[in-house]
Parts: structure tokens; C-alpha cells; sequence
């Protein structure tokens, strides 16, 4: 019998249909999918779609409209009515009228007539975290109530959440250098990241719900790099480890290299590279078990294929299942998907195109999630 | 003294090579060196900088002045006058700009990079409070309302960001300055691919400044401008600028400095040929120099303060390039050219400017320092065979001050027409071991030739006396005597 659980539904961004076919804040340009006609209603719809996310991201201070047109358009003044009425356009969904301003500078010779938004951060409070990489349902805001849709390449703050709907993920870029992967169903809050003299450092983030599977960078003597869920504290004292967040209070931790420290309730365990140990609510940490090794996989090795290759693995001993993780790329940063089965093979559902990249990670009966296997990929050529 | 069979053969393990080996070596030295100047990117190499300095600063003939470049500088009078330190805000900078659009000059080229967004903690707080006041319902009765409208108003006003931007994008072409993040300059935030717009179509990789990455000013004053290019300098080890630096190479991609890029902008016909000439010298020729005080000032303090309609600033400004920095004391950078010290550097980059729309560029390496290497081996090859021929050191002596003299002409030649650097130095060394060589070589074939007379008296001691007493006139007199006394004695 095969027990399929979809996890995880694909995460295909509709950027084409996005109002401005997708937008990106980049280096303080916010970069289009498409070019913005300097007026008319899909411009009308991008820019209250650009307030929305200006609105949703309080680090911005100004936003600048210019209008690139034609000298001859330009110099008769039609620029800069492109460009106030655009800002109008801001101000009416939202933007306080003080933040946004408009120019017409002179355009490149050639280059069509079109809409370029800038914008300022506030140089005080500097970002924490970059949204590295993102699939699904990825949101950020100030409190649970303000979250709106973030993208890749988008900063974060202190004090911000970040969460993760079903079937997403994402990857963040933390200012000391460490990558911290949100899995689905997750909700973090941002700490403070301070980093001081000699690669000192100190990193706080709160695993509110999910589970994060955290990369370490190597920090100097004194350094403090702590994950706390509700009911304990992850402290790294190696470099990569997953922490997780159960919904009955149960901290669980996978230690996969370096040593980490558990502590609850007044104990602490240190749980070394390929041991987990958990902590349930009011309870100390239990002492550490032995992670299930890395599947071995069977295939599909590589190769090309029409349809959809159902992907086989080996039995482990200790597996109650087994989560199958598909991606777009071999990072597994784009579009990662997962799927959870107790059989050691998987009909992988949905249609696909192009070059998948697979993994394999055994689950214990409690939970507990193994090393994951090679990653092998199929390609898909109907 | 007594003869000793040995004796010749201890003088023969003393014996200096052939003199045309020891030539040869000589030759050598100094075509080695004009190689390693070739292949340390060209000359001045670092033995003969200083003289490279005494000559274009002394000797080349200068850069004459130009009509259309001007200065418009931050000095100590603007920064009294306007009551500011420096940084000067940004409102004030937004009124500079301003001011500088109504003169309508064909472009300007910022050596500043606004790398950071101005303070805000001012406006903020204003945004707040009119944010109360309409959460109160005060704007709803008239005297609320008005005063809402004003404090939006100065609130926008003092926004200096935007108004910067806003200045910027009145004027006809702007360039703003940026930074290539060189190990020298990393305290700068770095931007993003493509955030400083199209790089350049040169091969990036060969170019002699390298950086990692590169800053610019903040986004909405990059897109309110007309471009950016880099700030940077190329600084020898003895601290001197001697070449400019046109195009950095960035992670493969060329980006133009604030010279290229004013260029480009003023002459976009000539795109082609600007690059041409900027990628001369891998990207970084060596400058041709102006007199000092070569370039028009007007100071940031009579732009602001001046009548826009008045005559003298339109004469001044309209139609001109003009270049803005800070030349006020103590906060410009204390570039030091050859023969000139604390040049500000925004004086270099409109030196460089004029150097490349008017071609006056030198060039040092390529097919140059293979001349170098080629003039330097044709000089001691020369020199070579006029010691061959060559009867007394007098007339080598001759022959090496003559070619030395023709050499250094022809370097001086090259440098101050077509622009072509040679190494000079190479040659000089290598004359001068090649003679002091061949001198040595000279005076043991003497030594040897007497050795070989001494051992002919001494093997017919009778001869030499009878020609000594043939020689020896009848009265000699007493210094003769003395003159001949030891030899008489040693036989």
C-alpha cells in the first residue's frame, strides 16, 4: 500500500498575471516584470499593487516616480504630469503624499516611454535578513495581522515575521552570513542580529510554528546564535542544524553537523552532529538519539523522460515514512516541493516540465527527520 | 721581482670573460630591465617615475586651456557662506542643482557619491504629527486643514532626497559619481547587478583597475541622473596619479569613470571612437598635464547666492561642461600629480576629460613597451659593434654618449608627439655597463700586453739595455734617473 500525503501543493508563480508582471525591490529600484507604460489601467493596477508593497514594508521611507519620455515629450512638459499623476496614483492607495515624489529625468535615446519607481530605505535599521530564495505562499509583516506577499531579493527587519503557507518555502540570507531555510506551515519572528569585533556575533530568531533547518556561519569566541521555540532553546555551538515548532508544544531538534545545545526547563543537553532530542512542554530535554542515516535512492538517476518518473528508494530500518522533496534546483531553493509516504517509492503527482532535482529524508515514529539522501534529478520532455 | 712559472696562470683564473661576452652581458642588464618594465605594465617603471615626473612636468608642454570646462567648487567661502560643514544637506545640494539647471550648461559631472539617503529623523517626526492631526478631526475645521496643508507642504519641502532628485532631473545631463570597491575602498555599501545601468562594450577582464564591485549614489538619485561613473584613481606605490583610469573592470563587466561617462553623454556620435581611446593602455593611459589653476572656478557660494539672471554666471556656465566637487581645505583627496601636489580630485577628472576627447592620451604599454624593448636591445646592439670597431676608450666613451644622446631624444620625441612612452632608463644602464665593461676589458688586455713586454725583458735582459742606452739621452736628468733607477735594480 502507498500512503501518499500531499504536503505540499506546486508552488507555480503566476507572474505573467502578477499586476505588474511581477515586482522585485532591488538596491533601491523596484525592478518590473514588464516595462510600465508611463499611463493607463494596467499602470493604474501596478501602481496600487507597488503602494500595497510599499505600504507592507515600513523600512521605506520615499518612494520616487520618474517618467522617462521622449525629449520632445519631456521638454513639454508631459513627463513630469506622467510622473505626478502616477504619484497620485501612490497617494490615493495609501502612501502618505509627504513619502512620494516625482521627476522626469531626460530618457535614453531609443528607449521606449515608460515609468521608473525608486525608492529610499531608512538608513537607521539596517536589514537583518534577505529573502534569498521563496516558493509558495511566502509572507512578512510587522505583526500576524499585516502580512503581506514578499518576494526574493526583499529585506527584513527586526521584529518582523515571516511565515510560510502550505507547501512554501524559504530561504533567508542573514546579515552574519548564516542561511536559515523555512520549510511550510512555518512562522518566524526576526531577532536582533548584532554583529561585532573579531566575527562576533549575536542571532536571535523565535520559531513560532514549522520547523527551520539552519546553516551556521562560523562565528568568533562569544558568540551567540540561539533559535527559541516555545518551550526551548536551541544554541549553536556547530553549524547545521533543524529546529521545529509542534503544534503541542514539543521542541524537536535534528543536530546534522557540529554540536548544538537543548535546553528546557532549566536542563540543557548538547546534542552533537547526527543526534536529535526533543523537549515536550514543562518536560527538560530528553538525552539524544541517533538520527536514521540518508536514504540510499534507486532512481531515477537522470535521464530524460516523457511523463513523470515515480521515484524508489531503498528500505531504511527505524523509517515510519519517508519525505520526498522535489526542486527546481539543486540547492533546493526554487520551487521545492514535499511530498510525505510510508512506501520507499513515490508516483510524483502533478504535471512537470523541464529538470527536477530529488531528495530523500527518512522520518522516525516520533518525528524525527534523518540526513537526507544524493539528490538525483529526472527531466521531463513530453 | 721574481718570475714564477705560476704567476701567468694565477692571472689567467682572474681573467674576465671575452669582452665580447662581458658585453653582451651588459646588454643584457638593460634589456632585461626594459622587459620587466614592459611587463609591469609599462613605463615609467619604478626606477625612473621621478624622472618621468621632472619630464612631463617640466619639459612636456602643457595641456592648453579649455573654454568649455568649468569648476563649480565647494571651497572654504561657500562652506563659511553657507553656515554648513560637510557634508553640505541635501536641500542645499537640491538648491545647487537648481541653480545650476537654470544656467543651462550641455552637462555636469558630480565628483560626489550621495551613497547614503539624508537624515529623515526630522521629517518623520513631522509625519507623525500631522498624521494626529488628522486622527484628531482638527483638519476637519479650517484653521486644521490649513494647517495640515502647511506642514505638508515644509514637510515635502525639507524632503532632501527628493528634492535632490528632483534638481537633478531639471538638468540636462547629470553624471553622478561611483565608486569601484577596491580593497582601498570597501566602506561602502555595494550595489546590485545592472544597478549602475548598461556596462561598458569593453573586454572587462583586461583592464588595469579590478574591483570586486561597485557603489553609487541611492537609487532615486541614480535614476534621476543621466549616468554614473566611478570615482577612482590609480596611485603608483610612491603615491603619485600618473595614469587615469577610464573603465574599471567589475566581475567581468566594464563600467566608465566620470570622465568616460561625461564624454559619452557629451558626445554620444562618438561613442565608438571614445571607447576606443579609453581602452588605450588597458583601460588606464597615462595623463597628459595641465599648468596649475588650468581650470575656470566658480564657487558654489556665488552660484547660490548670485542673481540666476546675472550675466557673469551665464557666461560662465551656459553651454559649458561643468564639474562639481569640493576643493575647500582639508576635504578634498591630496592627489599629487607629477610635479604638482593636493590636486583636487574632481580638477583630474576634468584633465582627464579633455585628454580624451582631444586624443592627448600616452600610451605606455602593448605595442609600445614592445618598441621599448625593441628600441633598448637596437641601442646596445648598436653600441655593441661601435666597441668592436671602436680603437681607444675615448672613442667608445664617444659612441656611448652619443647614442645615450639619441636615445633620450628620441624618447622625448615619441613621449611629446605621438604620446608613446619608452622606458629610458634601460638603455642608459645598459650603455653604461657595456662601457665600464669594455673599459675593463681594455685595460686588462693593457696590463696583459705589458705582462708580456716585462716577460720579453726578462728573458733578454741585454736587448732592453741596449735599447734602454739607445733611448737614454746623454745628460739625463735626475727624475730619468730616478724614473729608470727601479727597473735597473729589479734586473
Amino acid at each position: 500500500m502507498m500512503a501518499v500525503v500531499l504536503a505540499g501543493a506546486p508552488a507555480f508563480a503566476a507572474q505573467a498575471q502578477a499586476p505588474c508582471g511581477g515586482l522585485r525591490f532591488e538596491s533601491g529600484r523596484m525592478v518590473f516584470g514588464r516595462p510600465l507604460a508611463p499611463q493607463g489601467a494596467e499602470t493604474d493596477a501596478c501602481l496600487a499593487h507597488v503602494a500595497q508593497a510599499v505600504l507592507a514594508r515600513p523600512a521605506i521611507r520615499s518612494v520616487t516616480v520618474a517618467a522617462k519620455l521622449p525629449d520632445a515629450d519631456r521638454l513639454d512638459g508631459r513627463g513630469l504630469a506622467a510622473a505626478k499623476r502616477a504619484a497620485d496614483v501612490l497617494v490615493a492607495a495609501g502612501v502618505p503624499r509627504t513619502r512620494v515624489s516625482a521627476v522626469a529625468p531626460s530618457s535614453v535615446e531609443g528607449e521606449p516611454a515608460q515609468l521608473q519607481l525608486a525608492y529610499v530605505e531608512r538608513p537607521a535599521q539596517p536589514a537583518v535578513a534577505r529573502l534569498r530564495a521563496a516558493s509558495g505562499a511566502v509572507e512578512a509583516g510587522a505583526t500576524e495581522a499585516q502580512l503581506l506577499a514578499r518576494t526574493v531579493g526583499d529585506s527584513l527587519y527586526p521584529g518582523e515575521l515571516l511565515r510560510t503557507g502550505a507547501g512554501a518555502q524559504a530561504e533567508l540570507a542573514l546579515a552574519d552570513g548564516s542561511t536559515v531555510r523555512v520549510v511550510e506551515n512555518s512562522l518566524v519572528k526576526l531577532g536582533a542580529i548584532e554583529l561585532m569585533a573579531n566575527l562576533q556575533r549575536k542571532v536571535q530568531l523565535d520559531l513560532l510554528r514549522g520547523s527551520v533547518e539552519t546553516n551556521a556561519a562560523p562565528g568568533g569566541a562569544g558568540s551567540i546564535f540561539e533559535v527559541r521555540t516555545r518551550g526551548a532553546v536551541a544554541g549553536v555551538r556547530g553549524t547545521r542544524f533543524r529546529v521545529a515548532a509542534q503544534d503541542d508544544g514539543t521542541s524537536r531538534l535534528e543536530t546534522l553537523e557540529g554540536k548544538v545545545a537543548l535546553s528546557a526547563e532549566q536542563a540543557e543537553v548538547e546534542v552533537s552532529g547526527g543526534h536529535g532530542s526533543r523537549a515536550k512542554p514543562g518536560s527538560p530535554p530528553e538525552p539524544p538519539r541517533p538520527l536514521l542515516s540518508a536514504p540510499t535512492l534507486v532512481g531515477p538517476r537522470g535521464g530524460a523522460f516523457a511523463t513523470v518518473p515515480k521515484v524508489s528508494w531503498r528500505t531504511l530500518e527505524g523509517a515510519a515514512t519517508y519525505r520526498v522533496e522535489v526542486a527546481r534546483t539543486a540547492d533546493f531553493a526554487a520551487e521545492v516541493q514535499t511530498y510525505a509516504t510510508a512506501s520507499a517509492e513515490l508516483a510524483i503527482p502533478g504535471p512537470r516540465q523541464g529538470k527536477w532535482f530529488w531528495r530523500v529524508m527518512a522520518v522516525d515514529g516520533d518525528g524525527f527527520v534523518g540526513f537526507p539522501s544524493k539528490i538525483y534529478a529526472f527531466d521531463v520532455q513530453p | 721581482m721574481d718570475s714564477s712559472p705560476a704567476e701567468p696562470h694565477r692571472r689567467d683564473g682572474l681573467r674576465l670573460p671575452s669582452p665580447a661576452v662581458a658585453r653582451g652581458l651588459g646588454a643584457c642588464v638593460g634589456v632585461a630591465l626594459a622587459v620587466v618594465t614592459a611587463a609591469t605594465g609599462g613605463a615609467p617603471g619604478f626606477l625612473e617615475r621621478s624622472l618621468y615626473d621632472q619630464a612631463v612636468s617640466r619639459l612636456l608642454p602643457a595641456v592648453p586651456p579649455s573654454a568649455d570646462l568649468v569648476l563649480v567648487e565647494v571651497d572654504d567661502r561657500a562652506l563659511a557662506t553657507l553656515g554648513e560643514r560637510w557634508p553640505l544637506s541635501r536641500t542645499t545640494w537640491a538648491r545647487a542643482f537648481q541653480a545650476l539647471a537654470a544656467q543651462r550648461p550641455a552637462a555636469v559631472a558630480v565628483d560626489v557619491v550621495f551613497d547614503q539617503p539624508g537624515p529623515r529623523d526630522a521629517l518623520e517626526l513631522g509625519e507623525d504629527i500631522l498624521e494626529a492631526l488628522r486622527r484628531s478631526g482638527l483638519t476637519e475645521q479650517p484653521a486644521g486643514e490649513a494647517l495640515a496643508a502647511e506642514l505638508e507642504a515644509r514637510l515635502r519641502a525639507r524632503d532632501g532626497d527628493a528634492r535632490l532628485a528632483e534638481a537633478i532631473s531639471e538638468g540636462h545631463g547629470v553624471v553622478l559619481g561611483a565608486a569601484a570597491l577596491t580593497d582601498d575602498v570597501p566602506v561602502m555599501a555595494p550595489l546590485e547587478d545592472g544597478a549602475l545601468g548598461t556596462p561598458l562594450a569593453l573586454p572587462a577582464r583586461a583592464l588595469r583597475l579590478q574591483a570586486q564591485e561597485v557603489a553609487g549614489s541611492i537609487a532615486p538619485l541614480r535614476m534621476a541622473a543621466r549616468g554614473s561613473g566611478t570615482l577612482n584613481m590609480l596611485v603608483d606605490g610612491d603615491g603619485v596619479i600618473r595614469r587615469y583610469p577610464y573603465a574599471v573592470g567589475v566581475s567581468g563587466q566594464a563600467w566608465p569613470s566620470l570622465a568616460l561617462a561625461t564624454a559619452l553623454q557629451l558626445m554620444p556620435e562618438r561613442a565608438e571612437p571614445l571607447r576606443e581611446r579609453a581602452a588605450v593602455d588597458h583601460g588606464a593611459p597615462l595623463m597628459r598635464l595641465p599648468a596649475p589653476n588650468w581650470l575656470p572656478r566658480v564657487s558654489l557660494a556665488d552660484l547660490l547666492h548670485a542673481d540666476p539672471r546675472s550675466v557673469g554666471l551665464d557666461l560662465a556656465l551656459r553651454g559649458k561642461t561643468v564639474f562639481v566637487g569640493v576643493t575647500a581645505t582639508g576635504l578634498h583627496g591630496q592627489s599629487t600629480l607629477p610635479g604638482q601636489v593636493a590636486v583636487p580630485g574632481v580638477e583630474i577628472h576634468a584633465f582627464a576629460l579633455d585628454n580624451l576627447r582631444s586624443g592627448r592620451l600616452m600610451r605606455s604599454s602593448g605595442r609600445v613597451a614592445l618598441l621599448g624593448v625593441l628600441e633598448t636591445a637596437a641601442v646596445l646592439a648598436a653600441f655593441a659593434w661601435c666597441c668592436r670597431r671602436a680603437r681607444t676608450s675615448g672613442a667608445v666613451l664617444r659612441w656611448a654618449v652619443t647614442l645615450a644622446v639619441l636615445h633620450t631624444a628620441l624618447v622625448a620625441w615619441l613621449a611629446s608627439d605621438p604620446g608613446w612612452v619608452l622606458p629610458l632608463l634601460p638603455s642608459w644602464v645598459g650603455l653604461t655597463l657595456m662601457l665600464v665593461v669594455d673599459a675593463a676589458s681594455r685595460a686588462q688586455e693593457m696590463g696583459r700586453q705589458r705582462g708580456a713586454l716585462r716577460r720579453l725583458f726578462i728573458r733578454y735582459p741585454q736587448a732592453s739595455i741596449v735599447d734602454a742606452n739607445q733611448n737614454t739621452p746623454a745628460q739625463p736628468s735626475t727624475s730619468d734617473k730616478a724614473t729608470s733607477t727601479p727597473r735597473g735594480t729589479n734586473q
